[in-house]
């Protein structure tokens, strides 16, 4: 078994005055080791037009204004889970569209295109993942937070406060269905094709 | 349905979790059924799939600090990210028209405001108080600004000596602006920021600029 364990994972208890540097230092320890695996959280609850951006913006915001409420430095992660969860949902009931306002002389920004490796490389990863956003939460999330690196079965059951044998098993089934899926999308690829095919022939 | 016993080896295997245990029961079944080594290699491909979509959709995390004001990467820094330009330029234009003398503005020379005729020479503010005071008079006669939202701490942090404290806080003015049209922002089929026309009667009050 290989994990990347971070010198976080017992969470020794800070200074938790909120006044002092050695806190702010903490914090931002705190952050880094976390925020990859709360983007993966995000990921599996979000709605799918929600910035992944803005949320992690609010989850950063609510862990400087509001982590005086934990009590057990070792139960961060779980808060950190629920901050994320929270976050995502209520994305999900405002539905809300970034807005910005164009001056009359002002171009509309766009992102440059990224580099982008092998298309056919891409259209696997967005159909593996389209896949596990048809699943269940309970299979989604762990599944995703399987995908970060360092994130073992254990800091996983640590991450969603559930035993590890439970992990375990959901992502072995969430994998079992999202190749359930992929395969039944591929049937219906080939179908499509070969009905079309006939029809060509046939005409 | 429950996952199989080949389901959790070829999982464990998979992640990287597999104990030697779990590799001799994968070699013993293998035995039996030559299949699930076909098994094995699809979903490896599978998770290096998921792995990739993964890795890119949340890349953007390592781009977000804390808003916490530590040597000028602070809560201002923060929030400019989060709002982009025409955020910034907002901002520029309140902080410029809080520091600006009324008389500086044009189309305002010569007119009263509650606090006396200020026609004439420019008047330079006494302090930023005075100062934003004279930017919601002068907004207010306009037209644009609408009034404060509440404010909201970053921060707090002694000062050296013990006695006084520091405090860092977002200060939300109301504004009003009339503009030719509003944009959303929306992916295209390759992930990139393409700008939408919003009809008005789907703007919240709630939504960001």
């Amino acid at each position: 078994m290989s994990e990347e364990r971070g010198h976080l994972d017992g969470y020794p208890a800070p200074d938790r005055s909120p006044l002092t540097a050695g806190h702010d230092a903490w914090l931002r320890e705190v952050w880094s080791e976390n925020r990859r695996w709360v983007a993966a959280i995000l990921l599996a609850h979000k709605p799918k037009d929600a910035d992944l951006e803005d949320l992690l913006q609010d989850v950063a915001m609510t862990l400087v204004r509001r982590h005086q409420d934990v009590r057990d430095p070792a139960k961060i992660r779980p808060w950190l889970r629920t901050v994320a969860i929270n976050a995502a949902r209520a994305a999900g009931r405002k539905r809300k569209v970034r807005l910005r306002l164009v001056r009359p002389d002002a171009d509309v920004e766009t992102a440059p295109a990224p580099e982008r490796p092998d298309p056919s490389l891409l259209d696997e990863a967005r159909a593996a993942l389209d896949a596990a956003h048809r699943l269940h939460p309970d299979y989604r999330e762990p599944l995703l937070l399987r995908c970060v690196r360092g994130m073992s079965y254990r800091r996983i059951a640590q991450a969603l406060d559930l035993p590890v044998t439970t992990v375990e098993t959901r992502i072995a089934r969430a994998r079992r269905m999202v190749r359930e899926e992929l395969e039944f999308a591929e049937e219906t690829v080939s179908m499509r094709i070969t009905r079309d095919t006939g029809q060509t022939a046939g005409a | 349905m429950e996952p199989t016993q080949t389901d959790i080896l070829i999982s464990r295997i998979v992640d990287d979790e597999a104990s030697a245990g779990d590799w001799s029961a994968f070699e013993r079944l293998a035995e039996l059924e030559p299949d699930v080594w076909r098994r094995l290699a699809q979903e490896q491909r599978d998770a290096a799939s998921l792995a990739r979509a993964v890795a890119s959709a949340t890349e953007v995390a390592d781009a977000v600090e804390l808003p916490l004001g530590v040597s000028g990467h602070g809560a201002e820094q923060a929030f400019t990210a989060r709002f982009g330009g025409w955020a910034g330029w907002a901002i520029a234009a309140a902080v410029a028209l809080a520091w600006l003398g009324f008389n500086e503005i044009p189309g305002m020379q010569g007119r009263d405001i509650a606090n006396g005729n200020r026609a004439g020479i420019a008047t330079i503010p006494v302090s930023a108080d005075a100062a934003l005071n004279q930017y919601r008079e002068v907004g207010e006669q306009e037209g644009r600004y609408l009034g404060e939202m509440p404010k909201v701490m970053v921060e707090a942090r002694p000062i050296p000596g013990g006695a006084q404290i520091e405090v860092i806080y977002l200060r939300q003015l109301l504004e009003r602006e009339v503009v030719r049209g509003m944009y959303g922002f929306a992916e295209d089929d390759q992930g990139r920021a393409t700008p939408v026309p919003i009809e008005p009667t789907v703007i919240q009050a709630s939504d960001p600029l």
